[in-house]
């Protein structure tokens, strides 16, 4: 036996290589993906990593593109996708896409469009999902020259979007998730292509997250103002983070939340479905004009509660005005009371339109920030001259 | 003289091959999001659990194992019997060998399987069933090591994403289906047929080698469908494989994702669950129908016909879908495992006169 494991080994080691296989080269190692329709069809557009930019003596040569784009159309994404494998010359290779762009147009079948990247054997559940105010090759047809991709950028930007309160990061699986709840819907970042002179690419172009756009089903809602996203964020996600700018007489108190808590309570009342959702998070002053931060706590964390309170309120406005379960509150009622749930799954989406929501803030203000404001901001005084 | 393989390999072979059969499922399968899962898997494993009782104490009782009592062939009971276990544990092999096409066509091949999965698959079968029984339960005992720290790596990763939120206080959603689901999920369970014609002669069964299987069966099976409810929620009802697209979804970072090795250990899982049953069919070929070279053969013939049906079944479903309707109802399963105390009765009767 021991006598036959050399030869097997060294069969394994060098034989290896006469079997179908694909050079790196001749990958087109997908880092993006966008999504647009196109007349009957799909329009898909590809960022790839260039294989070219991997440097002689260094491992990144900075000198070329290190992303190209290709396009290609079809009736479906997997026809699109075959085109655009015939155009470039390369086999397409799903599985390290970081991102999704649908165009505007394609967010109307989006459950379509995500069945086909979540149900291919490579595609990646951990990509994240993005609309485009216009379309998808818009987006991705600006390259950032810095790093090793292009699309890491964007993903960073998206990730201190979320951060800031100003977006919700949404990944492929949650994505596909929220759009088999009982109403569809899910809320995604919603980007822009804009010509800002920016040094981050050749172009001078870069992208902006501009808000969220609301699906619901096979349509593409609305969009959410800001503070609605930043309200989902504090809502849907155990301790999320946000900046906020509040005023006390006058004065501005610009604040960091942190580590926020949610409880909600579902209940029926009068035979309509009804929230209580208690939030309490901490905070800390980032910058102030107050002189006297620490004696004004209380009234800091009032009007900054108040704040959040509308925040939420905003979000459950959207809620209650399209019937959309975007806060994942389907699964809240059935953790809470599974009889509750059956009571009001049969007709959830006008549930929802019709219940009542309550919400209460706690903050507590925990730190005031190195320097405090001087009170009452001086005059500029041209007058001072320097001895 | 007592065989050298303790019961540990035992109890991991079964566990391999029975948490196979949970990860590589078919169509027809699809779990579904409630806490019903959770239900249907305990009480399914308390059915198995209930119909290993008679089978280890037949097992036990019977010394030379289950089909040693008596001529070592003849009698039309016996060949009948004989026959019985030969077609359920073929039907075994075959559903094993479709799961395996299945599961590798809908994964790492996207589309049916190359020919090298074929010669990798077929020479390894071969040369367990050419090893012998104690290898290929050792070969177990890895797979099953590895098995565990890949659970463990998963498990680890996929923390972030669970949310708890997605389970409920309730055991029952819809209690209509739930004794069909029972029966469906228990059908998958034919390591107590291996297990009966496994441990005869000089392998004694060791009292812990039935609830360590079934222990570690349903701990991993409950592992991973809490694992699918709360990090997928509702999604879980639509996807084809949910453990692959756990694994898919496990970001380990230097790994990115790990979905390769996965396929990799199931279709090592596939190799030892056919190798059992073919190992198992050798046993009962050489009890009741075949003698020297001819009982070495049988089960390497035995291996070319179950994999050979798991094609014929992969190509002509309306062939596979009667037998796999019957199969759910539990009826094969009942039939071998309720046949086995009489049997060892009737061979120990007939070797006392």
């Amino acid at each position: 036996m021991k006598k036959l494991l050399l030869p097997v080994l060294a069969a394994v080691l060098m034989l290896s290589g006469c079997t179908a296989h694909a050079e790196l080269n001749e990958l087109a190692i997908a880092e993006a993906i966008g999504i647009d329709r196109g007349g009957d069809g799909y329009i898909v557009t590809m960022q790839y990593f260039n294989t070219d930019t991997t440097g002689g003596t260094t491992a990144i040569d900075s000198s070329k593109p290190n992303a190209v784009t290709v396009s290609g159309s079809g009736s479906t994404i997997e026809s699109a996708i075959e085109s655009l494998s015939y155009g470039c010359g390369r086999s397409v290779m799903l599985g390290s896409a970081g991102l999704i762009v649908f165009g505007r147009e394609a967010a109307y079948d989006l459950m379509d469009s995500l069945s086909f990247a979540a149900s291919h054997y490579s595609g990646n559940p951990r990509a994240y999902i993005a609309v485009s105010e216009t379309t998808a090759s818009d987006i991705l047809n600006v390259k950032f020259s810095e790093g090793n991709a292009s699309v890491e950028k964007l993903e960073g930007m998206m990730k201190n979007a979320e951060a800031l309160g100003m977006s919700s990061l949404v990944m492929l699986h949650e994505a596909a998730e929220a759009l088999c709840c009982p109403t569809e819907s899910v809320v995604l970042p919603l980007l822009k292509a804009v010509d800002a002179g920016s040094e981050l690419t050749e172009e001078g172009s870069t992208v902006t997250v501009t808000g969220a756009a609301l699906c619901t089903g096979d349509r593409l809602t609305g969009t959410l103002p800001p503070e609605a996203v930043s309200g989902l964020c504090l809502l849907t996600n155990e301790g999320a983070t946000c900046e906020m700018t509040v005023k006390l007489r006058r004065k501005d108190v610009c604040l960091a939340v942190y580590g926020t808590k949610t409880k909600i309570a579902p209940s029926i009342e009068d035979g309509a479905l009804r929230f209580d959702i208690r939030l309490s998070a901490d905070c800390k002053v980032v910058s102030t004009q107050l002189s006297d931060p620490y004696g004004e706590r209380e009234a800091v964390e009032r009007i900054a509660a108040a704040e959040l309170d509308s925040r939420v309120l905003l979000l459950l406005k959207a809620v209650k005005l399209h019937g959309a379960d975007i806060s994942g509150l389907s699964y809240k009622i059935r953790s809470y009371s599974p009889e509750l749930w059956r009571s009001v799954s049969g007709n959830y989406r006008e549930a929802l339109k019709n219940a009542d929501y309550s919400v209460s803030c706690d903050l507590h203000l925990e730190r005031f920030g190195i320097m405090h404001g001087s009170g009452e901001r001086p005059a500029a005084n041209p007058s001072v001259t320097f001895q | 003289m007592r065989n050298k393989t303790g019961g540990a390999e035992l109890a991991a072979a079964l566990a391999v091959s029975r948490v196979f059969a949970e990860a590589a499922s078919l169509p027809d399968e699809y779990h579904t999001y409630g806490m019903q899962r959770f239900t249907v898997i305990v009480l399914s494993f308390a059915l198995t659990a209930a119909l290993c009782v008679p089978v280890y104490l037949a097992v036990k009782s019977s010394g030379g194992g289950i089909f040693a009592g008596g001529d070592r062939r003849g009698g039309i009971l016996r060949s009948f019997l004989g026959a019985l276990f030969s077609v359920y544990l073929l039907y075994g092999a075959a559903e094993t060998g479709l799961r395996a096409h299945y599961y590798t066509s809908g994964t790492i091949f996207d589309a049916a399987p190359s020919e090298y999965f074929y010669l990798f698959m077929g020479a390894a079968l071969l040369f367990a069933v050419y090893k012998g029984t104690e290898p290929t339960l050792r070969a177990a005992l890895i797979v099953a090591g590895l098995f565990a720290a890949f659970m463990l790596v998963i498990t680890l990763a996929l923390i972030p994403d669970i949310d708890t939120d997605r389970l409920y206080p309730a055991l029952i959603d819809d209690p209509e289906s739930l004794p069909a689901q029972v029966l469906r999920e228990t059908s998958r369970n034919c390591e107590p047929a291996v297990f009966a014609v496994l441990c005869g002669g000089s392998r004694k069964p060791g009292k812990l080698v039935i609830p360590a299987y079934i222990g570690i069966s349903c701990a991993v099976t409950l592992l991973m469908t809490f694992l699918g409810t709360t990090v997928f929620g509702e999604l879980v009802s639509r996807l084809d494989l949910p453990f692959y697209s756990l694994s898919s979804t496990a970001d380990i970072t230097v790994m990115h994702r790990i979905n390769g090795i996965d396929v990799m250990l199931w279709v090592m899982a596939a190799i030892i669950r056919l190798a059992l049953l073919s190992l198992a069919f050798r046993e009962v070929a050489a009890a009741c129908f075949v003698r020297g070279m001819g009982a070495a053969a049988a089960p390497l013939i035995f291996a070319a016909a179950g994999v050979g049906l798991a094609e014929l079944f992969t190509a002509f479903p309306a062939l596979s879908e009667p037998l796999r309707r019957l199969s759910g109802t539990c009826l094969p399963l009942f039939a071998v495992t309720v046949l086995i105390p009489p049997l060892t009765l009737i061979g120990k009767r007939r070797k006392k006169a």
